[in-house]
């Protein structure tokens, strides 16, 4: 029973994911390895499907999908290891499943870290998903998930998460939804629709911008268990969670669930930047979101932000969202006091500007 | 179009990878724009000791232009201006929300981006630039025209996949093009000759779709998934997928050993490195070559 890393990419020991998964189940491994699989490349146009084979065929203990420390993300689209996909799925499917029956071969035994998801445009006329990760296989940390859209017509269903109990921790999912713009039904837009479980944990993650062009309403959340997490712009943004223990979350419309929660925040005052192109979904400086989460300890390496800030280490409160901000200031009064010792306010001449306080 | 095929389980289950079964296809686009990539990585250039920016007009930028929509420039402590590339339009971001509601606070986006040594900001401090949303299509021949322009790197040289000796060993793999038929494949004769090349026809590469169609897997519906439970009923009810086959197409290479010249033995010897991949010139037809399942009879829906 080993740790065993293989690199995939260009030049590395496998050059795609697929190869690399069929190697989880061909007998390379022995029995009760953890298998680690590293992505270096800028980019794999690729669809993924993580079943029984490494667990009962190979029998493996873990597989582990994540990018190289190095190659990893900062928190921003295009900046490290991504995964798109150019192709269609059939209906009802989606790009990204991992299906093994988490009944017979253990929770939990998949995880996937640090990569980002992005640009999965669907054109074809079906209902289209983006994850499947059924019952309790998957743990997601520190990924990106942004601009999944489908362009299929009225009646089709989108959803960004479907079905299962995984833990999405410390992620960010923004800019998806359905690009079709006559008429349709209300909520066919959904970024997670989970099963009705608080066994389904969305923990510490920021969603932004869930969409539908024909505005339908779209939901950012039904069902499972939420906990320092935003999602703002996304129509109604907590529609239905499950169990009691929902708590620290923040909307920008009045459903955040739970105690400790922080309902009609505005958008514009969560983030560094929400501008296409220059997305940037870390906190800012007196963001609502500083500050407002609970310590949901360590647990499944829970305390790393989306940057891979151990959370604990800052000495703080936790944040709401998948950042962790150290250096953001969060009264006006700090601001103030500087605009007191002289600093100039004439944004031209100025390396500071105002919006910094 | 290559391919990488699955070597061994010949009595699996069709729901995992058996022998012969397609993993993954690579179209000449898609390979073409990897190896850009792969090139035009930014660990591939360095920063400027002085700004730690990058340097303007290097492969880098040229490359990051072509491959996204967006432009930025930062004209001022507070103000961003970005243009689209595509349609040339531009605008001005800065805290204030548009209309869109989109805003940027540049000092802190700039300052954070800084901090990674992979960061692609050019320019000059007060003055960066960078890029942002990918673009849908790349320009293919711009981009090589760059890259064979600033490197001693030639696209003809850069038109296969660069797979792994692990995966030279365990899988097998393979290429094939389009031939422009001229004639029927009802005998054996002319199937043949399509799959050895000696046919005569015009040949071509195949498309991104034939490529990925190429690697899906079949499934059928299952039970109808009841989402009364949000209350939504778009009138188009949605369906339980089931699995029948991990693939759809599979390529029965141990009945091609001698039209394609393939030693079976070493195929199947995970100690040996092969590589069928052939020249343009003699590759067999991508429609004979990978056959798909359900039109075999191989499976059954």
């Amino acid at each position: 029973m080993a740790t065993v890393i293989k690199s995939i990419g260009s030049g590395k020991d496998y050059s795609t994911i697929a190869a690399w998964i069929v190697s989880l189940s061909d007998g390379t491994y022995s029995s009760g390895d953890d298998i680690i699989g590293e992505l270096y490349d800028s980019s794999y146009d690729e669809t993924f499907n993580i079943g029984d084979a490494p667990f009962s065929t190979g029998a493996l203990n873990s597989v582990t999908l994540r990018a190289n420390s190095a190659y990893k993300h900062d928190g921003t689209p295009d900046s490290g290891v991504k995964i798109i996909y150019s192709g269609s799925v059939s209906d009802s499917d989606a790009p990204y499943k991992v299906s093994y029956n988490s009944s017979t071969y253990g929770e939990y035994k998949v995880k996937i870290e640090d990569i980002e998801f992005a640009d999965f445009n669907h054109s074809a006329n079906v209902h289209a998903y983006g994850f499947m990760l059924s019952e309790k296989t998957t743990i997601m940390s520190r990924c990106l998930v942004d601009n999944f859209t489908s362009s299929s017509l009225s009646t089709k269903r989108f959803r960004i998460f479907k079905q299962g109990k995984p833990r999405i921790q410390n992620c960010m999912i923004f800019n998806c939804g359905k690009t079709y713009s006559a008429g349709g039904v209300s909520a066919n837009v959904q970024a997670f629709n989970l099963d009705n479980s608080a066994e389904g944990k969305v923990y510490n993650s920021t969603v932004y911008n869930i969409f539908d062009s024909s505005t339908n309403t779209v939901w950012g959340a039904f069902y499972g268990e939420y906990i320092n997490t935003i999602i703002a712009s996304a129509g109604i943004c907590f529609r239905v969670v499950s169990g009691s223990n929902n708590s620290n979350n923040l909307s920008t419309d009045s459903t955040a669930p739970g105690p400790s929660s922080r309902t009609n925040r505005a958008q514009q005052w969560l983030f560094v930047s929400t501008t296409q192109g220059s997305e940037d979904l870390h906190l800012k400086n007196n963001s609502a979101a500083l500050n407002g989460g609970t310590n949901l300890g360590t647990a499944f390496d829970i305390q790393y932000d989306i940057d891979g800030l151990d959370r604990d280490a800052t000495g703080g409160l936790w944040d709401i969202g998948a950042d962790q901000c150290q250096s953001c200031r969060i009264t006006s009064f700090q601001a103030n006091k500087r605009l007191s010792l002289g600093f100039s306010v004439n944004q031209a001449v100025s390396s500071f500007n105002l919006s910094d306080f | 179009m290559e391919l990488i095929v699955k070597v061994g389980n010949p009595d699996g289950p069709q729901t995992s990878y058996r022998d012969g079964d397609i993993v993954q296809t690579f179209s000449p686009d898609r390979i073409l724009l990897s190896n850009a990539e792969g090139i035009c990585n930014v660990n591939n250039f360095s920063l400027n000791e002085v700004t730690g920016l990058r340097e303007n007009d290097s492969l880098l930028m040229k490359f990051l232009e072509l491959r996204n929509t967006y432009k930025f420039e930062r004209v001022n402590s507070n103000d961003i201006r970005r243009t689209n590339m595509i349609t040339e339009e531009e605008d001005i971001l800065n805290t204030t929300p548009n209309d869109k509601g989109e805003y940027i606070n540049a000092y802190q986006f700039i300052s954070r981006r800084l901090k990674s040594a992979r960061h692609c900001i050019f320019g000059s401090s007060g003055a960066e630039i960078w890029y942002g949303k990918t673009r849908p299509s790349v320009d293919l021949d711009a981009l090589w025209n760059d890259i064979e322009t600033h490197t001693g790197q030639l696209k003809q040289n850069n038109v296969s996949w660069n797979f792994s000796p692990i995966e030279k060993r365990r899988f097998l793999v393979m290429n094939c093009c389009g031939h422009g038929h001229s004639h029927t494949h009802e005998d054996a004769i002319s199937h043949a000759a399509c799959i050895n090349c000696s046919c005569g026809c015009d040949l071509h590469e195949l498309s991104e779709d034939f490529a990925n169609e190429r690697i899906e897997s079949v499934q059928i519906d299952g039970d109808p998934i009841i989402e009364e439970e949000t209350g939504v009923d778009s009138g188009d009810p949605t369906f339980e997928q089931i699995l029948v086959a991990r693939r759809k197409f599979t390529v029965p290479y141990w009945d091609y050993d001698s039209l394609l010249s393939l030693d079976i033995d070493d195929i199947r010897d995970p100690n040996k490195q092969v590589d069928a991949r052939k020249e343009l010139e003699s590759r067999p037809t991508g429609d004979l070559l990978t056959i798909n399942k359900i039109d075999a009879g191989i499976i059954t829906l």
